[in-house]
């Protein structure tokens, strides 16, 4: 095999998996043309689209950054420019594929495919071509993406906000394409002077970057030599310090994109761009705070080595874990949701109406699930696969194996519900359970149907579980990672099923089954109901019931051995809905079960009542209870 | 041979990483206030013995102890007792010097300010300076100070000496680890891994052998010199053929008969003398040479 071949291949193969899944994602409009999920405006495909495509762009470089080969290659006897050249290659067909079948599935009708092909040529030929230098410059792929991607956004806005009020397409074509060929000039000038000054504990821009934090800030965050857990809570929040950036951004940027998407006076073309920019902008800007919130500070401290030093230090690990996770839980809200919470507030106090109207027409302004689900997620990637840039892969995959598992299991249960009722009523009878705690259940799971509760089980899981990862030095490997993921998928799975048995059977109660059963047997059965009274009550057993009026199986079941007393009121004793029915006694049954459990119902009994057959009595059953 | 409960047991240890292992069948046994070298070529499954002990990977099978606690149950006791200093150094690169021993003092009940201060002054390291501006020796600098400082009963050691220049090299093997020693008499253990066994020679105990995750050889250092003796013999004319099947290995060059003997010396160099040789000399192995012997084919 030729040496070229050989590098390419490597290239290829660190881009394999995250191509696929940024794919996936654009696939996903497919499925909604033949099944009706998915769409172009899918989170997922939007999100694949305006990060994954960075990503792939910039993981080239960055993979060399995470795996600290750089220092390897640069050092090896392959000039810069071939270098270069065969990432580039890999880059464009790896992110060429994204966009074909982005393109491709989009199924818009013909003269919007054509804004969406120029948006997406251009979007691919900007990233390829910026990638590389950001990436460099800030020796991450994360802070590769962020640059790109933030840098292109500045762009749209720089463009659209302009005096001339109508900005044609080719406008925003010739400023990305220069911006692109400056960019690509700028890469390849960036890489033949590349340095590589060593350095251990992650060398990105974000991590080694020089300290401009004022002096109190400083001395505050300063380690001091008797403080245990204050320490660990310093160098969390100092660990956080890639979110700390990103949240000066959003407060500086915040303002001024909400200012122009409300309030300059754009044309009706560049607004709508504007106003996408804000609902872009502040959604990237939470997910992305959270997924660093939950895997930013693990991560660097995995891949620097500081996580197994501190294995070795006399403190709890529990305590540890404990910690990076409610520090980065409590910075995670305060700056994906506390923060945009306060900018909201203070620009609806500058700007009045205008942004309100922008919020209401343009923002999900219920995210907290979603945000959360980001979080523990991305807590857990990073402690199942080791580094950030792996764990948002991973991530990625994991939320639509956690949907697909989910869906899986409601499809199962859509199939079989009808079999539920049986097995519960089965269960209650054969072990003579009392059946009134069984009578809400259905309807209480089916107000989880259509929420996003179903997720509960399966993050509560993955977060117990990332305990278990943190206590030991990781080990990684798709079986192990299968072994830690599949108990979160069956919980999903199960979740799903679940809930969807107690949708499908909402308007089952198996107690009410068993009692009206009972019910309409003490009918059939014809006591003479004007002479009885709480003092002249009959008393028989299930044989002497069974024997004149049969009852169901399970009904038999749960009554086996049971003695039966059934006596009546008096009108005076019943409620006033009854009264109205025109019924003027009520019968009240005792059933003492064979396990010494009692049970009482009280019903009233519809002579002709609706469409039920003359020997089927109707029956309305007006309380019942259980020991 | 002390019967106090030992610094550091392990019966049977089995690790692996995957379908690849790493540690078979280990057994060793440290007797606190000694100096234990764990020897083994790359990939000998010394790293990962280590880190069984830290409870940092949990053994297949096999015990681990450290002053007879089990590191899996009685972690922080366990930690509370020993100090570590890894292969691969690394600290918090926004840390200074200074901050970064403050920061792994605060974990400790017990830090010699003295001892830090002397460290830092015979490494010649700037408490000001940031860890990302710190060389990989003075990396390992830090480390071996954060490790010496807490005092603690038991110093484990992965390769202290790589990356450092001869003149920290020796101040630290001749004076620092043996300050560490002094200071309580018998009752403070260093386990230590290295590559760098000559310069080890000195303070070395005991030791074990491992090769490709097995315990090769386990001896007391003085036993060991007095076991492994390499022999010269230089005869007149050709050397003339004998029966050295005893020998660990013979080496012919020219008049010269050069013999490795793992006991049975003095029966050697008797077979030896009754061809009068010109010269018979006889001397004890050094470890890296028995460890070299031991690992030949």
């Amino acid at each position: 095999m030729r040496a070229e071949s050989t590098r390419i291949i490597k290239e290829v193969r660190a881009l394999m998996v995250p191509c696929f899944i940024v794919t996936a994602a654009c696939a996903l409009p497919l499925l909604r043309r033949k099944y009706g999920i998915g769409s172009m405006d899918d989170f997922p495909t939007l999100l694949a689209i305006v990060l994954g495509i960075p990503f792939l762009a910039c993981s080239s470089f960055g993979n060399e950054f995470r795996n600290k080969t750089m220092e390897l290659l640069m050092s090896q006897p392959v000039a810069r420019t071939k270098v270069w050249s065969e990432k580039a290659i890999v880059t464009a067909a790896a992110t060429g594929i994204s966009v074909v079948v982005a393109f491709l599935s989009s199924g818009t009708p013909v003269h919007s495919s054509r804004d969406i092909g120029n948006f997406l040529i251009v979007f691919f030929v900007v990233m390829n071509c910026s990638a590389t230098f950001w990436t460099l410059f800030a020796r991450s792929t994360l802070g590769g993406l962020a640059l790109s991607f933030g840098i292109v956004l500045l762009l749209f806005i720089g463009v659209s906000v302009n005096p001339f009020h109508v900005v044609p397409v080719y406008v925003f074509n010739a400023v990305l394409l220069t911006y692109s060929a400056v960019m690509l000039w700028l890469g390849w000038r960036k890489l033949s002077r590349f340095q590589m000054p060593g350095g251990f504990a992650g060398t990105d821009l974000m991590t080694v970057a020089p300290n401009i934090m004022p002096a109190g800030v400083t001395s505050l965050l300063r380690c001091r030599s008797n403080q245990v857990v204050l320490n660990l809570v310093r160098k969390e929040l100092q660990l956080l310090r890639p979110l700390w950036v990103m949240a000066a951004f959003f407060v500086l940027g915040f303002p001024v994109v909400t200012a122009a998407a409300t309030i300059l006076p754009v044309s009706k073309g560049s607004k709508e761009i504007l106003e996408t920019l804000f609902v872009v902008v502040s959604t990237m800007y939470a997910l992305v705070a959270m997924l660093l919130a939950g895997g930013a500070s693990l991560s660097e401290e995995q891949e620097s080595g500081l996580l197994a030093w501190h294995r070795t230090l006399p403190f709890s690990l529990r305590l540890h874990w404990a910690i990076k996770l409610i520090i980065g839980f409590i910075s995670g809200l305060a700056c994906a949701v506390a923060l945009p919470g306060l900018m909201s507030l203070l620009m609806h106090a500058v700007l009045g109406p205008s942004f309100t109207a922008l919020i209401r027409d343009r923002v999900d302004t219920n995210p907290l699930g979603l945000l959360l689900t980001v979080f523990f997620l991305s807590f857990w990637c990073v402690n199942a696969i080791g580094g950030m840039t792996r764990a948002v892969i991973l991530l990625a995959a994991v939320g639509g194996m956690l949907a697909i598992a989910h869906n899986s299991g409601q499809w199962l249960a859509s199939q079989y519900a009808g079999l539920a009722p049986n097995l519960v009523t089965y269960v209650i009878s054969a072990f003579q359970l009392n059946p009134i705690p069984f009578e809400e259940i259905p309807s209480k799971l089916a107000r989880l149907h259509s929420t996003d509760w179903w997720v509960v089980p399966a993050v509560s899981f993955a977060v117990i579980q990332s305990y278990a990862m943190f206590r030991r030095l990781p080990q990684y490997g798709i079986l192990r990672l299968t072994r830690r993921l599949m108990p979160v998928l069956a919980l999903a799975f199960v979740f799903g099923t679940i809930v969807e048995v107690g949708y499908e059977n909402r308007w089952f109660d198996a107690s009410y089954e068993l009692f009206k059963d009972v019910a309409e047997a003490v009918v059939k059965f014809q006591p003479d109901i004007t002479k009885l009274d709480a003092l002249h009550p009959v008393s028989l057993t299930e044989g002497d019931l069974a024997g004149k009026a049969p009852l169901q199986a399970s009904t038999e079941r749960w009554l086996h051995n049971a003695t039966l007393t059934i006596a009546a009121t008096d009108r005076n004793e019943i409620d006033a809905y009854v009264k109205r029915r025109g019924v003027s006694r009520v019968y009240l049954v005792t059933m003492r079960l064979a396990n010494g459990r009692n049970c009482r119902m009280s019903f009233a009994k519809f002579e002709a009542y609706g469409f039920s057959p003359p020997n089927h009595p109707s029956v309305w059953i007006v309380s019942k209870d259980c020991d | 041979m002390s019967t106090s409960v030992p610094a550091i047991e392990i019966e049977h240890l089995q690790y692996a990483y995957g379908r690849a292992e790493a540690v078979h069948d280990m057994n060793l046994r440290v007797q606190s206030g000694r100096c234990y070298g764990l020897f083994g070529r790359n990939g000998a499954g010394k790293t990962t013995t280590m880190k069984c002990l830290l409870n940092l990977l949990r053994p297949r099978s096999g015990s681990v102890r450290v002053f007879g606690m089990d590191p899996n149950k009685q972690e922080v006791e366990v930690k509370r007792r020993l100090a570590y200093v890894p292969d691969q150094v690394a600290f918090y690169p926004w840390m200074s010097v200074r901050e970064t021993l403050d920061y792994l003092a605060s974990f400790r009940a017990n830090w010699n300010r003295k001892t830090e201060a002397d460290l830092i002054e015979r490494f010649r390291l700037d408490p000001s300076a940031r860890a990302d501006s710190l060389s990989k020796g003075q990396r390992t600098q830090v480390a071996l100070i954060a490790a010496v400082c807490p005092e603690t009963e038991l110093l484990i050691l992965d390769e202290p000496t790589s990356g450092l220049d001869p003149i920290v090299r020796r101040e630290f093997i001749e004076t620092v680890i043996g300050a560490y020693q002094e200071g309580d008499p018998g009752n403070r253990t260093i386990l230590v891994s290295t590559h760098l066994i000559s310069e080890f020679e000195g303070l070395i105990d005991e030791f074990t052998i491992m090769d490709a995750g097995r315990n090769v050889l386990t001896r007391d250092a003085d036993q060991a010199r007095d076991r492994y003796q390499k022999i010269r013999a230089r005869f007149a004319g050709t050397p003339p053929n004998l029966d050295l099947s005893a020998a660990m290995s013979v080496r012919r060059d020219g008049r010269e008969l050069e013999l490795i003997a793992n006991g049975g010396s003095a029966d050697l160099m008797k077979r030896l003398e009754q061809h009068h040789p010109e010269s018979l000399t006889v001397e004890a192995l050094t470890l890296e040479e028995i460890f070299v012997a031991a690992l030949q084919p």
